[in-house]
């Protein structure tokens, strides 16, 4: 299997693009907050070698069979990093999505584009049969941008995602070819 | 065999680690076309060759285990533990039982003694079951060994054959109670589509309630089978919800569409299942807009025939109000003879209490020719 090498995707307002060297101390400071880390099982205390860890992880990842294609979604005028969104693989036809927002790019609406946009790719360029979906139960804020792009909550799975060592319920939902809106 | 396989007793059935003389077993087994429909790796099988590799494969592991008949010690089955990478404490269980050893118990035996021994020596803490929806008798075991469903994942499961299948997703957790019954329930269904000519009934969702809230919105309905008494956006969806949740196995109820243009035409709902007894109620509501043109008696028949076999009854029953006729004619052309009067049997959405005809159906009953769907 070969992946399309990682491209840069753009609706005008965010331009997202594979994490690099210069996003560390934004990644960093966005992964202090206390609400991405209860939602998100992001290491805590996150650190800047974290951030280095995972930024140079990425181009590996990006080809590898059950790895992840990573955006970092940013302004597309100021450069500004606003938020992370990835394609994990499953299998051939069907990854999972996954994303954070940075606690200073709330509210507007980042993340719905971004997942859209991630999402037009799965489908368009990766020709994915199905995106899923999870998230911690009460995640509300995530399970309305899956919800706004279509997907259809299928059930709850309990104790089913691992947070740093803690098993905690998990939603899943599903969105198939023709159903991103 | 090279792993360290535990060898794993389950009342008749023994559970033990792949050797290399099991080739022409998995051989044998690969032919089945059931096999072949839900295993990838089966339908690889072409030779003896091509099964003793498969065999090689699984020699390696600790956790999949050929199930063999302790008795004869002919191979009848398979089962693993898999996906353990994914996280120290969770697994997913998969397994299959030759084709001349279903319906005997097999599968529900080999997933108790494996889940058994993934909890209380592995130490995990969660094992998935996924199946085929299609995949009817899975869900009867995963039910029986206490696999909590947790939802229908559209396209998730890739059988290697260039579908993609929607699947069950079931759990059970190791702090879960281990059945009481053993496991010997008749199988309750969690889920069902069931289309005729021109409809398509399937569990309602939260996001049925707009619909809903207008189906409910008609005198005849508030009279003779009403839904909840807050018809708020909130309230209808918690109460759409909780209609198509069967996981109690008291009920299975389906909202009722019109299959080409999609809208809600009605409900109908198989509820107060008793497995013990093998019987059931059944109850109907038709849209004001959707009346007049014998939906009632489509949906009821479709339910029927599906319930029946689908739940192992013996004999289902239809109430209504004496004053109602028009669920009488249902009735009896569905197939649920009149049996009796009742006087002053039931409160109505009225508030007054009606005489009511009892009416029922028994599995073994011919049918109004015309009515099968």
């Amino acid at each position: 299997m070969t992946y399309p090498e990682p491209l840069t995707l753009t609706d005008g307002r965010l331009l997202m693009r594979l994490p690099e060297d210069g996003d560390v101390a934004a990644i960093t400071r966005a992964c202090q907050d206390a609400e991405l880390a209860h939602w998100v099982p992001v290491p805590v205390p996150y650190e800047e070698s974290h951030a280095r860890l995972f930024v140079a992880e990425r181009p590996a990842r990006w080809q590898a069979e059950d790895g992840e294609m990573t955006f970092a979604v940013t302004d597309a005028e100021t450069a500004e990093l606003l938020a992370m969104v990835g394609l994990h693989a499953h299998d051939a036809t069907m990854r999972e999505l996954g994303f954070w927002t940075a606690p200073w790019a709330r509210g507007r609406g980042v993340m719905t584009d971004a997942a859209r946009l991630a999402c037009r790719f799965g489908f368009d360029v990766l020709h994915l049969q199905r995106i899923e979906w999870q998230a911690r139960v009460g995640n509300d804020a995530s399970r309305r941008v899956a919800e706004k792009l279509g997907f259809r909550f299928e059930g709850t799975c309990r104790a089913r995602l691992l947070h740093r060592g803690e098993r905690v319920d998990g939603w899943i939902g599903g969105l198939l070819p023709g159903e991103l809106t | 065999m090279s792993a360290d396989t535990a060898v794993l007793e389950a009342g008749g059935l023994q559970l033990r680690g792949w050797s290399a003389g099991d080739a022409a077993g998995v051989l044998d087994m690969s032919a089945d076309p059931a096999a072949r429909q839900w295993s990838s790796s089966m339908r690889r099988i072409a030779s003896l060759q091509d099964a003793g590799e498969w065999v090689a494969a699984r020699c390696r592991s600790e956790t999949e285990w050929a199930v063999c008949d302790a008795a004869t010690g002919e191979l009848v089955g398979r089962i693993g533990l898999f996906g353990m990478a994914q996280g120290p404490a969770f697994a997913e269980i998969g397994y299959s039982v030759a084709a001349g050893w279903r319906r005997r118990g097999v599968a529900r035996r080999a997933v108790a003694a494996v889940t058994a021994y993934g909890f209380q020596t592995l130490g995990l803490a969660r094992i998935s079951l996924v199946h085929a929806v299609a995949n009817a008798g899975s869900c009867a075991v995963a039910t029986g060994a206490g696999y909590v469903f947790e939802g229908v994942e559209r396209s998730s499961l890739d059988h290697g054959d260039g579908i993609r299948y929607d699947a069950h997703r079931h759990a059970r957790l190791a702090t879960d109670p281990f059945p009481t019954d053993g496991g010997s329930r008749v199988n309750a269904p969690l889920y069902a589509e069931l289309e005729s000519d021109r409809l398509l009934l399937r569990p309602p969702t939260e996001d049925d309630a707009g619909a809903t809230r207008r189906l409910l919105a008609d005198d005849d309905i508030r009279r003779w089978n009403p839904g909840p008494d807050d018809t708020s956006e909130a309230a209808l969806r918690t109460w759409c919800a909780g209609q198509g949740d069967w996981s109690n196995g008291s009920h299975a109820t389906f909202w009722v569409f019109d299959r080409s243009a999609g809208d809600l035409l009605g409900t109908v709902s198989l509820f107060k299942i008793d497995h013990a007894q093998a019987d059931a109620e059944v109850g109907y509501r038709v849209a004001s807009w959707a009346r007049g043109g014998g939906i009632a008696t489509e949906a009821m028949g479709v339910l029927a025939d599906w319930a029946f076999p689908a739940l192992e009854l013996v004999r289902v029953e239809l109430f209504h109000a004496v004053a109602n006729p028009a669920s009488c004619r249902v009735a009896e052309k569905v197939g649920f003879r009149h049996e009796g009067t009742l006087r002053q049997s039931y409160v109505y959405g009225d508030g007054s209490r009606h005489d009511e005809h009892l009416h029922a159906r028994l599995a073994g009953d011919r049918v109004p020719v015309g009515q099968r769907a």
